[in-house]
């Protein structure tokens, strides 16, 4: 696991997250209230963050094969990542996308 | 893989699995703790999304492509949902919206009218107009927020644009200002036009009456005259009638031409001694004397103010006291704005006062305004005849010069015209 996963903030890549959403389902909103959360409390990473609503771009969704909404994807830095569900565990969200603290 | 693969390759493949099974695990139990809303599929090409509650399709769909923009806020103000209008309001992707705070997207100007809305919200319902930060302009909205509590703890807001709506006002607004400055130049026009054709009419009509009274006596009289005297007498009468075309054809003519105002400096003892000359026949009939006291000398429009002083005259003798002589007293003297008390007098500023009483019925001092109403008479029109323009004339000269004009007045103690003109200082419009 430690082989893979590096702290990014050493490196100072950026982060490139996709949260699949489901318009005004509650479980998505929580989990973008809960992305954005942990976004701002580690200012010292950075992160490209962009929700995507997949009501409203439901191509986009099966091309990346998302199965679920809310999903939360780590695009880079490689490997990639899935986090499914509202994302309410914080240290199982920050460890997926690589940030420690 | 071959199979010398080597230790850090192994290990990696191992974190590799570790990460799928962790993958694989954490689905199977969001799904197991209902944390999942949508799955999204992709059968032979095509993309679809199930909900897992379905029955909340046609809610969403209303949502989404309603023309007013529908938000679901976080209580700190995170946008957790926007339908396409709203995006579509503000011009920017939902991907720039999402997940960001609402007050960024309100005008710097309403932050602290929505807050106070905002509050209001998260125990209830609230309702305003606020402007949003649009990308070129601020963008004029209602906004009408209402709290989810308790089955959701955020706010919804629905937001109609109202740009439109603003617009029209203004067009509204706009014509409206427009209308009343119209009417405005309108009613001061009209009153000129009235004006100007009342003295028209009276100063030509009068000369002209009199030579066609004289021409029909000569009429009966034609017998005595010699061929081209009846020639002379003919061509005569053609012309007067000729003259009171050309006056009709000067009042129309007037109604399309607004009057030039030329302000002179006058010796208003004159223009009473010529005034006095024009009612010299009907002072006579009535034996009134009129008494010009002390009298100044002042910028105005001479013809208007010959106009005033015929007018005024005129009323003092028409309301004169049956059982007493009229005497008309007509003075005029130089004072200070600050020693006079009307509201619309400059206390800064020099006025003539010209004041003209008479000792005939006067009038209830509650019709001190009205009296000077167009068409405005006191009196029945078989007591005392008249048009009731008159005093509306008197009144119009007096703004025109800038100035003020009252009446005081009791019954059978006669009527007293007080104007003030203010020095002038500038030529008027």
């Amino acid at each position: 696991m430690d082989a893979v996963t590096r702290d990014n903030e050493v490196t100072g890549e950026v982060i490139i997250l996709r949260l699949y959403v489901s318009g005004m389902a509650p479980k998505s909103m929580e989990a973008i209230a809960n992305v954005k959360r942990i976004c701002d409390e580690h200012s010292g990473y950075c992160f490209d963050l962009e929700i995507v609503d997949i009501y409203k771009n439901p191509e986009a969704a099966a091309r990346e094969q998302i199965i679920c909404s809310p999903s939360l994807i780590k695009e880079s830095p490689s490997p990639r990542r899935v986090l499914i569900g509202t994302l309410s565990d914080a240290v199982k969200v920050k460890r997926a996308i690589g940030i420690s603290g | 893989m071959t199979k010398e693969a080597t230790v850090s390759e192994l290990l990696l493949k191992i974190a590799d699995l570790e990460n799928r099974l962790e993958e694989s695990e954490q689905l199977a139990e969001a799904i197991k703790a209902g944390e999942v809303d949508a799955f999204a599929i992709n059968t032979e090409n095509e993309a679809a999304v199930y909900t897992l509650q379905s029955g909340d399709y046609a809610y969403r769909i209303l949502v989404e492509a309603f023309k007013e923009g529908a938000i679901n806020v976080s209580e700190d103000g995170l946008i957790l949902y926007t339908n396409s209008y709203f995006c579509e309001l503000l011009g920017l992707s939902y991907d720039k919206i999402i997940g960001t705070s609402l007050y960024d997207f309100i005008d710097p100007g309403c932050l602290k009218d929505f807050r106070i809305l905002f509050q209001e919200a998260i125990t209830g319902i609230s309702k305003g107009e606020i402007l949003l930060a649009g990308k070129h302009s601020p963008i004029p909205v209602y906004v009408s927020l209402t709290s989810l509590r308790p089955k959701l703890t955020t706010v919804g807001i629905v937001i109609t644009d109202l740009t439109e709506q603003k617009r029209t006002e203004n067009l509204i607004k706009n014509y409206q200002t427009d209308l009343e400055n119209k009417n405005t130049e309108l009613i001061q026009s009209n009153s000129e036009l009235a004006s100007f054709a009342y003295i028209a009419s009276h100063d030509l009509q009068e000369p002209l009456r009199k030579i066609q009274t004289f021409a029909s006596r000569i009429t009966g009289m034609e017998d005595t005259l010699s061929d081209s005297a009846k020639d002379h007498f003919d061509r005569m009468k053609k012309a007067a009638n000729r003259m009171q075309t050309l006056i009709e054809d000067l009042l129309n003519y007037s109604q399309t031409n607004s009057v030039i105002r030329n302000f002179e400096k006058t010796e208003l003892h004159k223009l009473v001694e010529d005034v006095k000359k024009e009612l010299a026949e009907e002072l006579e009939v009535k034996e009134a004397t009129v008494v010009a006291g002390e009298m100044c000398t002042v910028e105005i429009i001479p013809f208007q103010f010959k106009q005033l002083f015929h007018n005024l005259i005129n009323n003092s003798l028409k309301f004169a006291h049956p059982d007493k002589k009229p005497i008309i007293e007509i003075s005029s003297k130089s004072v200070k704005g600050e020693t006079l008390d009307d509201e619309k007098i400059i206390p800064e500023k020099e006025y003539c006062h010209i004041s003209i009483a008479d000792n005939g019925i006067g009038f209830e001092p509650e019709y001190s305004k009205k009296i000077f109403d167009i068409f405005s008479r006191l009196h029945g029109r078989e007591v005392y005849k008249g048009t009731g323009i008159g005093l509306a004339i008197v009144k119009k000269i007096t703004d025109n010069h800038e100035g003020i004009i009252r009446a005081t007045g009791e019954p059978d103690k006669g009527a007293r015209f007080d104007i003030y003109l203010p020095a002038r200082t500038h030529t008027p419009k």
